[in-house]
C-alpha cells in the first residue's frame, strides 16, 4: 500500500465515521430555508457557526438582483473560453476590483484555479518555493504541478519568519527568486501572516517573493474591503495575493492581485485555467458586481465595524469562560481545541443537539490530536446566540471530557499550551477518572522487575520479546555511544481486580529514522542529505516493540469487558511518557489481523492507521519430507526451487554455529553491513556490533551459517557467505538478522538457499511455524511464506517531517 | 457571563446599543430639552444614552451616583 493510499484510507475512515455520526456530509433538509444564520438539519433549526460568509451579504437584495439581472441578459452560462471572448460583465467587475485593490487584477472561475493560472506562470524552474507548513491546500495543489517543472519546494514551520530568512540567507545563491508562500488568515486556527515582518524582509533579500493566499482576510478588513494582507501593507512589487469571492465576498470565484500590469497580463494569456476551463457564470458575475459596488461605498467599514464587534465579543466571552482557544482571533475563525477526534465528535454532536451547528477540525486539516470545535462568527450573528453558543461549548465539554476521559490538561499538553491556572472545568473530571475503573496499572523500566512466567504467560511465542528476548535487547540498546543505539524501555501491565492481565506492552523510547517505511528512492535521496546532516529527517519515537522486534506487541485480552478502559490507562501511561521523553510520535505496532472494533477505537482516540511490511511466515511444517515439502509449493516456486534452491544445495556446508569467538562475530556483522548498507526498504539505523555479542549469550538465539563448499568455491574464501541470526520462542522459529556475501550470490542464489534452509532449520527444532518477518515477500514466498497484512498506529505531535518526506516522495513520483 | 464597563467601551456605537438591546434593562427616560436621555442596566454598571433628533450623540457607562443629581 503506498503512503498516498495510506492517507487517503485515513481520511476516508475519519470521514465515514463523521458521517455515520452525522457530522459531516450534511444536508439541509428539503423545503427549509436557511434562513440569517440558521440551518435546518435533520428536522431540526440550528444556529449556524460554520458559514465564511462573514459580513452575511448572501441575503444582500442587491445582489440578488445582480445575479438574477445577469441570467436575464446573459443566461445562466457564457460558454466560451475566456482566452477568446468574455461577457462584460467581467470586464465591468475586474475594473471594479482595480479600484478596490487599487492594483492590476485577475478575476478567476475559483481560488484553487487562480493558484493553478498563477504560480505556474510566476514561478520558474530557476525559483524555489518556500512553503509555510499551514499554508492552504489550494496553493499546495499549485505548488505540486510546478515541482515537475523543477522548481525547488521545500516547508517552513508555521509562521517562523526568523526560519524563513535564514534559508533566504543559504538559498539565494542558487535560485533566481525564493518565493514565499503563506495564508493572509489562516482557515482552521484564524491567525495570519506577519505581513510586515515578510515585507521588511523583502526589502532586504531582492530574491525574495511573496505569495499570499488571502481568502479568509477578504472583505472583512480594510479600505473597500481588500482584506487582511492588504489592510496591512500595500502590495509589494516583489508579491502576489490571491483572494476568495466565496467567503465573505458571497459570490464564487477569485481575484489575484498583482503589483504590475504585465505580471497580471501574463496570468491572463498563460495561466491554463484562463485559456482552457469554464468562466464564473453571469450569475456570479452578476452578484459580484453589486458586491463589489458596496465594497466601493463606506457601507463596508459599518459592516466590517459589526462583525468586530461580535468577534471581540466571542473573544471576551471565550475568556470568560475559559475555553481552551487556540489562537487569538482578529479574523472570524475560532478554535476551540479538544485534543483526540472521539471529544470532537461528541462535542460536535452535542453541540448539534442543543441547537448550534460549528465544525469538527480534524485530521488531515490539522494534526490528529490537535482536533478541535471550529466556529465562524459572522455579522449576523447576535450577541445573545455567540454567547448562548460559547456557553454551551462550557457546559458540554467538561461532560464530553468526563465520558470521553479526557481531562483539561491534556487538552492544553495536546495544544503545548499553558495550562490556565483559574480554569472554570471543574478538575474532578480526572478524578473520576481515576475512580471509574477497578483496573490496576503497573509500569516497569526492565523486564528484570517482571515475573518472567507472568510476561511468557502473554508473550511467548510471539516474537523475540518474550521475557529472555527483551533482557538482551534491554542490555544491547542501553550504553552505547550514538544517540540511535540507546533506547529507553518501558513496561505496562495492565490487570483487573482478579488479577488476570488484560493489556500487556512493552515500549521503546528511540531515534528513528522518518523515511524507515518509505519507497528506496526515497530514502536513498534522504540518505544523500545524511551525508552532511546525520539526523536529518530523524525523529524520537515513542512505540510498542522495538526497531528490532516483530509481532503483536500489545497484548489485548479481548475476552475481558474492560478491555478498552484498559488500554484508556495504557494511552494515559504512554502520554505521561512521550512528555516526559519529548518524543514527537507514538507508533503503536503490529496488528496483524482485521479489527473493525479497535481499528475505530484507535482512530476515536487520534490515530491513524498505516501500513507496514506484510510479514511473511510459513505456517505450514507438517510435511515429514523434503519431497512433501516440494509438493506444497505452488508450481512457480516448484519451478524456482528446483532452478535456485535444489539445484545448488549440495554446494552449501550449512551448520548451527558454537564459535562465538570475536573474530567470528566482527566477520558475521561485516556481512550484516552488507546487507543493512543495500537494503533501504525498511531504512533504519544499523544495529550496533555489541547487540550481536550480547544476543549470542542467550540461548534463545543462534546462529546458521551456510559456507560453500571448497570445491564450489570459486573464491576460495571458506567462509559463510550467508548468516542468520535466529531466535527461538514457544513453537516458532524467528530468523531475525542476515548477512551475506553478495559475490556468490548471483551464482548459487544465496539468499534462497538461505530461506530454504531456515525452514528446514525450524522443522528440525519442532516449530510449528517459521516467522521470516518483514521484506522480500516474492522471495519468501517461494519457500511457502504467507504474507500477513500488518498495520500500525499512529500520533504525531509534529507532522512537519512526514510533510518534508511526502514533498521527497511527490518529486520521486514524478520522475 | 458579564462585561466590564472598560470592555463595553471597546465597542463600536452600534455594538453598544446592541449590547444594551440585547442584556441591558432600561431604567429611567427623561428629555432634557431637545436631548432625550436613556439610561440602562447593563450587568452591573449603567449605560447612559443621548439622543438628539432620534440620533445618538452619546453612548458610555455613567456613575450611578452622578445620574441620581442628573435626573432629580
Amino acid at each position: 500500500m503506498s503512503k498516498n493510499q495510506v492517507f487517503i484510507d485515513t481520511v476516508d475512515q475519519i470521514a465515514t465515521y463523521g458521517i455515520n455520526k452525522k457530522i459531516f456530509h450534511l444536508y439541509t433538509d428539503q423545503n427549509k430555508l436557511i434562513n440569517g444564520n440558521y440551518l435546518s438539519l435533520e428536522g431540526k433549526e440550528v444556529v449556524n457557526f460554520g458559514s465564511c460568509s462573514y459580513l452575511g451579504l448572501e441575503f444582500d437584495d442587491r445582489l440578488k438582483e445582480g445575479s438574477k439581472k445577469a441570467i436575464d441578459d446573459f443566461g445562466t452560462q457564457f460558454s466560451e473560453s475566456r482566452a477568446y471572448v468574455s461577457i462584460s460583465l467581467y470586464k465591468e467587475l475586474e475594473e471594479l476590483f482595480e479600484k478596490i485593490f487599487d492594483s492590476p487584477v485577475v478575476v478567476t472561475q475559483t481560488t484553487t484555479l487562480g493558484h493553478i493560472a498563477t504560480i505556474p506562470v510566476h514561478v520558474s524552474s530557476e525559483d524555489c518555493i518556500i512553503m509555510d507548513h499551514q499554508v492552504h491546500n489550494s496553493v499546495q495543489i499549485a505548488v505540486g504541478m510546478v515541482k515537475s517543472m523543477g522548481v525547488n519546494v521545500e516547508l517552513l514551520r508555521h509562521n517562523r519568519i526568523d526560519l524563513l530568512e535564514e534559508r533566504v540567507k543559504q538559498l539565494r545563491s542558487k535560485y533566481k527568486k525564493i518565493w514565499y508562500m503563506a495564508d493572509g488568515v489562516y482557515s482552521m486556527y484564524g491567525d495570519t501572516s506577519p505581513v510586515k515582518e515578510i515585507y521588511a524582509l523583502m526589502d532586504k533579500y531582492p530574491e525574495l517573493h511573496y505569495y499570499v493566499d488571502d481568502a479568509h482576510g477578504m472583505s472583512i478588513y480594510g479600505k473597500h474591503g481588500r482584506g487582511y494582507v492588504l489592510n496591512e501593507m500595500p502590495i509589494h512589487r516583489k508579491a502576489i495575493v490571491a483572494t476568495s469571492l466565496v467567503k465573505a465576498f458571497p459570490t464564487g470565484g477569485a481575484v489575484i492581485i498583482f503589483p504590475t500590469k504585465q505580471m497580471a497580463q501574463k496570468v491572463r494569456n498563460c495561466g491554463a485555467p484562463l485559456i482552457t476551463s469554464g468562466p464564473m457564470q453571469p450569475a456570479q458575475l452578476g452578484a459580484a458586481i453589486a458586491a463589489a459596488k458596496i465594497h466601493l461605498t463606506d457601507e463596508i467599514y459599518e459592516m466590517q465595524a459589526e462583525l468586530q464587534d461580535n468577534i471581540r465579543f466571542a473573544n471576551l466571552m471565550l475568556k470568560k469562560y475559559k475555553l481552551p482557544v487556540i489562537a487569538p482571533s482578529n479574523a472570524a475563525v475560532f478554535f476551540v481545541g479538544v485534543s483526540l477526534p472521539k471529544l470532537g465528535y461528541n462535542m460536535v454532536k452535542r453541540m448539534l443537539n442543543n441547537g448550534y451547528y460549528v465544525n469538527l477540525g480534524i485530521f488531515p486539516a490539522v494534526p490528529m490530536k490537535n482536533t478541535g470545535i471550529r466556529f465562524t462568527i459572522t455579522r449576523l450573528h447576535t450577541f445573545t446566540q455567540i454567547e448562548n453558543m460559547i456557553a454551551t461549548i462550557a457546559r458540554e465539554l467538561p461532560m464530553a471530557m468526563k465520558e470521553e476521559n479526557i481531562s483539561l490538561q491534556d487538552i492544553y499538553k495536546a495544544f503545548k499550551m499553558p495550562m490556565p491556572e483559574d480554569v472554570l472545568i471543574d478538575e474532578a473530571v480526572s478524578s473520576v477518572i481515576n475512580q471509574s475503573l477497578s483496573l490496576k496499572a503497573k509500569s516497569y523500566k526492565s523486564i528484570n522487575e517482571i515475573n518472567k512466567q507472568e510476561w511468557n504467560a502473554v508473550f511467548e511465542g510471539k516474537g523475540t520479546f518474550d521475557w529472555d528476548g527483551l533482557k538482551i535487547l534491554e542490555s544491547s540498546f542501553c550504553n552505547n555511544d550514538l544517540p540511535e543505539d540507546n533506547w529507553a524501555f518501558d513496561y505496562v501491565v495492565i490487570k483487573d481486580n482478579d488479577g488476570k492481565v488484560v493489556v500487556a506492552t512493552f515500549l521503546t523510547t528511540a531515534l528513528w529514522k522518518d523515511d524507515m517505511l518509505s519507497a528506496s528512492e526515497v530514502s536513498a535521496q534522504v540518505e544523500e542529505y545524511r551525508l552532511t546532516d546525520k539526523y536529518y529527517l530523524t525523529s524520537k519515537v515513542l512505540s510498542t516493540g522495538s526497531l528490532l522486534t516483530e509481532g503483536e506487541h500489545i497484548y489485548i485480552n479481548r475476552q475481558s469487558l474492560f478491555w478498552k478502559e484498559a488500554m484508556q490507562l495504557l494511552f494515559d501511561k504512554i502520554y505521561a511518557l512521550q512528555e516526559e521523553s519529548k518524543s514527537s510520535h507514538i507508533v503503536l505496532r503490529d496488528f496483524c489481523k482485521e479489527d473493525l472494533d479497535l481499528d475505530n477505537f484507535l482512530v476515536d482516540n487520534g490515530f491513524f492507521k498505516f501500513a507496514m511490511p506484510d510479514n511473511n511466515i510459513v505456517t505450514d511444517l507438517s510435511w515429514t519430507s523434503v519431497e512433501e515439502y516440494y509438493q506444497q509449493l505452488s508450481q512457480r516456486s516448484k519451478q524456482h526451487f528446483r532452478e535456485d534452491v535444489k539445484k545448488h544445495t549440495h554446494k552449501f556446508e550449512v551448520k548451527v554455529e558454537t564459535d562465538y569467538g570475536d573474530e567470528n562475530i566482527e566477520y558475521w556483522y561485516h556481512l550484516y553491513l552488507n546487507v543493512k548498507n543495500k537494503n533501504l526498504a525498511l531504512n533504519t539505523y544499523a544495529i550496533p556490533k555489541k547487540a550481536f555479542k550480547q544476543m549470542l549469550q542467550s540461548k534463545n538465539w543462534e546462529v546458521l551459517s551456510l559456507t560453500v563448499k571448497k570445491e564450489f568455491d570459486f573464491n576460495g574464501i571458506e567462509k559463510p557467505v550467508a548468516v542468520v541470526f535466529c531466535y527461538k520462542t514457544g513453537d516458532t522459529y524467528m530468523p531475525m538478522i542476515m548477512g551475506l556475501n553478495y559475490s556468490y550470490h548471483a551464482v548459487y542464489k544465496t539468499y534462497r538457499q538461505a530461506l530454504y534452509q531456515l525452514v528446514l532449520r525450524g522443522k528440525a527444532l519442532g516449530c510449528t511455524k517459521v516467522n521470516l518477518g518483514f521484506s522480500a515477500g516474492t522471495e519468501k514466498k517461494k519457500v511457502n511464506a504467507v504474507p500477513v497484512a500488518t498495520t500500525a498506529y499512529m500520533q504525531s505531535k509534529d507532522s512537519y517531517n512526514f510533510q518534508v518526506l511526502a514533498n521527497i516522495n511527490a518529486i520521486k513520483a514524478r520522475h | 457571563m458579564y462585561l466590564t464597563k472598560g470592555e463595553y467601551t471597546q465597542f463600536s456605537q452600534k455594538g453598544k446599543l446592541n449590547l444594551l438591546n440585547e442584556f441591558g434593562t432600561l431604567v429611567t427616560e427623561n428629555y432634557f430639552n431637545e436631548i432625550e436621555i436613556k439610561v440602562y442596566q447593563l450587568y452591573d454598571f449603567y449605560v447612559e444614552v443621548r439622543y438628539s433628533q432620534k440620533r445618538i450623540i452619546k453612548i458610555e457607562p455613567v456613575l450611578f451616583f452622578n445620574l441620581i443629581g442628573h435626573y432629580s
